[in-house]
């Protein structure tokens, strides 16, 4: 069959072929059609023509007419890259669409009514004062004026009604509604379809102001409002709340707008020329590249991204970063969201309906080897209560420690009161992990190895589908009977953190004091001293009574490439701590490229 | 294998007569077999990983799940008591390594028997008897083919819990299909050939025409897919554990310590290396023994 | 053999109904939807709002009907993952993608193992069999995304001649429109696998269908040792090595989601293992669809051209005799 004989040849000409382009490329290695990834952009934005000629009049003004920095690089260098992770799940831009399944620089299409500062403090962003009514229910919140969508349509009060009125709508929704229940007055009737969106308590009174009416006093709702993400009116009629994923109809108040998206390869983002708002950006282009969670260090380090956040980060990674004085320089971490790890249990059901099984395996963790050997200090420090130190509320004496210290003799004690002398007849018992990457799973079966061994029962650890364990989780009556798991803040309030913690939340536990302790302080507006002490009460009930044990408190945090300059992320905060903060939306009004950039191999050097 | 008949043996003529062979066909394999010095080598290697797997408490210096948290990612040699270094979470890894060869061995031979005993008889039928039979088995073959084995897995481990015999059935579930695929087509060739004409013409009943002269001529391409199903199967298993899907920790396997050892292996390349090269060796050991087979059943192949 | 073609097509389709039912039941089956709560526990009417949205607070049986009715009109739905598309056009883009990586990699692994594979087997137990056997063994065992680290390493980061990822990036066009420095990398990757494995099995078959009597036939007839290799050892290797062979190239057309993650390639590879883990049900149908219909056309062209090389084999549903 002659066939045969071609494709002999075939094979071989293909092989020489493929060959000859190695060679060839192995030549080319300098030429230009050759580089690594990306080239310098053209410098100009996307908007008018009349800015290109500005800037090239003077090279370190941005389009806004601000003068950049001493240090800074030149304007058409200031690009920024990040990494985005291509086995996400991505939607959206909008927070307000989608809370779970964002768009790498998400949320840059707007400015909300307020953010907060290095300190978690609230503050002025796109209202620039507000105050509350009397009866503590209503809040009235005064808009800048002059601020403007990319369409020139200005952004008035109107529009945060209209997003309102849109993620209480039964029809959307929304995977966040929990955020709100029996917070926005009607909030609750709404989402059940009682009533329609138009009676929700959030009102545009004129176009520069809005109110929102809450069902009992809260006083953490401005801090709530750094969720206050807002969509243009306007667009939300005509083209849907999706509106932004999509150039063509995408409009934006905020300092960047879309330039290009194509999911699952890249994003880019350009400065808003109609931006009038608290925080001009500095930079002119934001990019955001997919690419293999394995891969991002590996790209940062070839300067293929200017930034990769702690998750993102393997052991190895972190080896290598403490290692080399340079990364660890540019290592930056912070409180984040101040997020705690810590092992549930289904307390109605054997055996841990027991507490004193629940305070055996408490006192059995070696929290302290644990962290600094297997976690690493650079990540984590070690938990005996849930609020981390530095939060409002927690405990920053160690009062809380005795309850859940490592002690292993007492461990075995309460074991043996709990008729499991020695662990003989304890069940084995299987700890459910919620899809954990590497790092996180060496972390729970160090724990999991430290009860072993002190208590001498058989612990399995079983790194679970997300979708299944959540699924075990909210269902009532649980189907976890014993896992691991973490939560970070969603706003700085213990009556946000202590709040998952009751009977009606995710967790098996309850305890009816504790919960009235934290229902009674959430509603405290005028004693803060008080509000303080009866959430410090619910906390050490919790701790006492081993609703969850309590393993380690999260570092976050960034590495940087130095030339990432600007004082949100390198003037420290209070605590003296300097990083990306958790919510510090003005970051991104503030960052630049140093000039320094320009000795270096990245994707901005020819 | 009864060696006394070689003495008497003769070689077979190249029109192999079927007869000859049931007397001769052990012992001359065996001979033949133990000749190969790349099969023996692969029989060592395979009698080795299996010793491992079933003295692993004798052999093994430590418990797997014993850790040491002031001992975390040791360098081999770093530390005399560890001759292989520590993995992430404090455990001796010459031990790991040790009991690795249980899950592993045991995962791979099992599915693989499971592929057989389910995929020899469907191939075979399908393929010797053709008709209705073999439409019914083609389409189900094509129907598991498509099946979603991620969904399935899933499925299966969320509702009966993970656990080694969940992690079989579910590659078992899939591994039958490329051997009776392959057996199938085979037999699809051999059929027409003219001996088996001439056994037919004899007045050989069916089945053992398909027993006695299709199986063995079909061997060859069903050992080398076995010496490549095995692996295969441990390869699945890495893939589910990595997945979440296998077995718990701290059970160890070699495919789930290789998955674990890519966010460490920029800097502890040992987690990744040992465990690699140990799949490496039991697939080479399995592939040589394979081949070893096959040359040696052969009964075209002459002195 | 066009009617026979043509009964396996209507098969196929039967095939397709067996399998999407299947699917779609186990689906349902598995615990954890696509709009499961992340964090918090959703308050009942919320969540009650998001399923009736997505038609799922349907009973299962009317959801699948509703599907199929769908299906049939060539609608296959909008996925969960990409709310702004259809699942028709999504899986269109990423395929042409898939498809042609998968190409390339065919190409080049089978051609390549054919020929190592040949050389090995006619030069059986020299060096060169020895270095192909073992080489083969190796390509083997390594999973393709160690090889694809570690040739991103080693040609990316540290020699710094080819890119590390990207698709048809315009900076990386080697011939403009014709061929790129981006596909170099992952189709190396990809393709390392295949062809031991392709190399393997010819040189297993050519060996073994070396020892038969046609070839001592032809020998005595004075025909050189290539062309007996070339026409007839390998014709008669061909039957055993398509059908271990042949499932290969509907697995290389639908992609690896390691080879795509690793080389930032926006192919359908992911959307195999993302699908399933967001439980986006639309488009695990249409994957599976997908997988089905490859499969279902690979064996009838394997059966197909059993016939052809071989005349004496038989097919049909009267195949026997």
């Amino acid at each position: 069959m002659s066939g045969t004989r071609s494709r002999h040849t075939t094979g071989r000409i293909v092989f020489l072929l493929i060959l000859a382009l190695i060679l060839v490329a192995c030549d080319g290695g300098k030429s230009p059609a050759i580089e690594l990834s990306g080239v310098v952009k053209e410098s100009t934005p996307v908007a008018t023509t009349g800015e290109a000629e500005t800037a090239a009049v003077d090279p370190y003004l941005t389009i806004y007419g601000d003068r950049l920095p001493e240090d800074a690089a030149p304007y058409e260098l200031q690009i920024y890259k990040e990494a985005c992770d291509i086995s996400g799940n991505h939607i959206t831009f909008d927070f307000q669409v989608s809370v779970y399944q964002p768009f790498c620089l998400a949320n840059l299409f707007q400015d909300q009514l307020v953010s907060l500062d290095k300190d978690f403090k609230v503050t002025p962003a796109s209202a620039e004062r507000w105050e509350v009514s009397e009866d503590g229910l209503t809040w009235t919140f005064h808009i800048k004026p002059g601020l403007q969508w990319s369409d020139g349509t200005p952004l008035t009060a109107h529009d945060w009604e209209a997003t309102y009125q849109l993620i209480a709508n039964p029809d959307h929704g929304w995977d966040f509604a929990w955020f709100y229940t029996g917070v926005l007055k009607n909030w609750d009737e709404i989402i059940a379809g009682e009533l329609p969106p138009g009676e929700l308590g959030v009102k545009a009174v004129d176009d520069l102001t809005l109110q929102i009416i809450t069902q009992r006093p809260w006083p953490p709702l401005p801090a709530m409002m750094q969720f206050s993400y807002v969509l243009q009116k306007k667009a939300l009629q005509k083209h849907g709340p999706l509106y932004n994923s999509n150039v063509a109809t995408s409009v934006s108040a905020g300092p960047f707008m879309l330039d290009v998206l194509e999911p699952g390869q890249r994003i880019e983002l350009v400065a808003n020329p109609h931006y009038r708002g608290y925080r001009p950006p500095r930079l002119q282009r934001l990019i955001a590249e997919y690419r293999s969670p394995d891969t991002f260090f590996l790209a940062f380090q070839n300067g293929e991204v200017d930034r990769v956040q702690s998750n993102w980060l393997s052991p190895a990674d972190y080896s290598i970063i403490q290692s080399d004085p340079t990364l660890s320089a540019n290592y930056l971490r912070h409180f984040g969201d101040f997020r705690t790890d810590y092992l549930l249990f289904d307390t109605y059901n054997p055996p841990f309906n027991d507490m004193n099984v629940r305070k055996a395996l408490a006192h059995a963790v070696d929290r302290e080897a644990i962290v600094s050997n297997v976690f690493g200090e650079i990540k984590a420090m070690p938990a005996y209560s849930f609020l981390m130190p530095g939060f409002p509320a927690s405990d920053t004496e160690d009062k809380l420690m005795q309850y859940q210290s490592y002690d292993c003799d007492r461990a075995k004690d309460y074991l043996a009161q709990a008729g499991y002398p020695d662990g003989q007849g304890f069940p084995k018992l299987e700890m459910w992990l919620r899809n954990e990457p590497p790092a996180m799973q060496a972390v729970y079966q160090a724990v999991a190895a430290s009860i072993q061994q002190c208590l001498n029962i058989t612990i399995e650890v079983s790194n679970k589908d997300f979708k299944a364990y959540m699924d075990a989780l909210n269902a009532k009556p649980t189907g976890l009977k014993f896992g691991a798991v973490s939560y970070g803040m969603d706003y700085l309030d213990p009556a946000n953190m202590l709040g998952i913690w009751v009977s009606t939340g995710r967790h098996a536990w309850k305890n009816e004091e504790f919960e009235r302790l934290v229902n009674e302080a959430a509603g405290i507006t005028d004693d803060p001293v008080r509000r303080k002490a009866l959430f410090q009460e619910a906390e050490r009930i919790l701790v006492e009574n081993v609703g969850g044990i309590f393993l380690a408190h999260r570092w976050q945090g960034d590495i940087l490439q130095p030339y990432l300059r600007g004082d949100s992320i390198r003037s420290p905060d209070s605590q003296g701590i300097a990083g990306w903060h958790w919510g510090n939306d003005w970051v991104w009004g503030n960052i630049y490229i140093s000039k320094d950039v320009v000795n270096r191999n990245t994707y901005r050097t020819k | 294998m009864d060696r006394t008949a070689s003495t008497t043996w003769e070689p077979p003529l190249p029109s192999t007569r079927p007869r000859s062979r049931e007397r001769t066909l052990g012992g001359y394999a065996a001979r033949r077999f133990f000749k190969n010095r790349l099969a023996v080598l692969g029989l060592v290697v395979v009698l080795f990983f299996l010793f491992l797997a079933v003295f692993a408490p004798l052999i093994a210096p430590y418990p797997y799940d014993r850790a040491d948290f002031s001992k975390v990612l040791l360098f081999p040699f770093e530390d005399p008591a560890h001759p292989l270094g520590t993995d992430e979470v404090g455990r001796d890894f010459l031990s790991r390594l040790i009991y690795g060869a249980r899950i592993s061995m045991t995962v791979g031979l099992s599915v693989e028997a499971i592929a057989l005993l389910v995929g020899i008889p469907l191939g075979g039928i399908a393929g010797y008897w053709g008709g209705k039979p073999d439409y019914v088995i083609s389409r189900l073959i094509e129907v598991m083919t498509a099946f979603p084995g991620l969904l399935f897995a899933i499925f299966l481990m969320t509702l009966w819990g993970n656990g080694l015999l969940k992690v079989i059935l579910v590659l078992g579930l899939t591994s039958w299909i490329v051997v009776a695929r392959l057996l199938r087509g085979q037999l699809y060739a051999l059929r027409e050939k003219e001996y088996i004409e001439a056994a037919r013409c004899l007045g050989v009943p069916r089945r053992r025409i398909l027993a006695r002269h299709l199986l063995p001529n079909a061997l060859t391409p069903l050992l080398v897919a076995i010496s490549f199903g095995i692996p295969a199967a441990i390869f699945g298993e890495a893939g589910l554990s990595f997945l979440g899907l296998g077995v718990n920790d701290p059970l160890p396997s070699w495919g789930k310590m290789v998955g674990i050892s890519m966010a460490y292996v920029r800097v502890y390349w040992y987690l990744g290396l040992f465990p690699t090269v140990l799949i490496a060796l039991s697939m080479l050991g399995f592939s040589f023994v394979g081949d070893g087979l096959r040359d040696a059943l052969d009964p075209r192949l002459i002195e | 053999m066009s009617s026979y073609i043509f009964a396996r097509l209507l098969s196929l389709l039967v095939v397709l109904g067996v399998v999407s039912l299947l699917t779609f039941s186990l689906m349902h089956a598995v615990p954890g939807g696509p709009f499961d709560e992340i964090n918090q526990r959703l308050p009942q009417a919320a969540k009650a709002n998001i399923l009736r949205k997505y038609g799922l607070d349907q009973p299962v049986w009317k959801q699948y009907l509703n599907y199929m009715g769908h299906v049939l009109r060539f609608d296959f739905g909008i996925p969960y993952q990409q709310p702004t598309t259809t699942v028709s056009a999504l899986i269109a883009k990423t395929w042409l993608v898939t498809a042609q990586i998968g190409l390339m990699t065919i190409l080049l692994s089978f051609s390549l193992g054919l020929a190592v594979g040949m050389l090995a087997a006619y030069f059986q137990n020299s060096w060169l069999d020895n270095l192909v056997t073992f080489g083969a063994m190796l390509g083997m065992t390594l999973p393709n995304f160690v090889v694809a680290y570690w040739l991103i390493f080693i040609f990316s980061v540290r020699l710094a001649i080819l890119p590390s990822g990207g698709w048809s990036e315009p900076e990386h066009w080697l011939i403009p429109g014709f061929f790129s420095t981006d596909w170099i990398l992952p189709v190396l990757a990809y393709a390392l696998a295949p062809f031991s494995l392709v190399a393997r099995y010819t040189r297993a078959s050519v060996v073994e269908n070396m020892q038969g009597d046609y070839v001592r036939t032809a020998r005595a007839k004075g025909l050189t040792g290539r062309t007996i290799v070339g026409r007839h050892v390998l014709k008669n290797s061909l039957i055993p090595m398509i059908t271990a062979l042949g499932p290969e190239i509907p697995n290389l057309l639908t992609g690896s989601i390691f080879i795509e993650s690793m080389f930032r390639i926006p192919g359908l590879g992911r959307f195999f293992v993302t699908s399933t883990f967001n439980r986006d049900y639309p488009m695990i149908m249409a994957l599976v669809f997908i997988v089905a219909l490859l499969w279902g056309v690979t064996y009838l062209l394997t059966d197909t051209l059993y016939t052809w090389i071989d005349p004496r084999v038989r097919l049909g549903i009267r195949g026997e005799r």
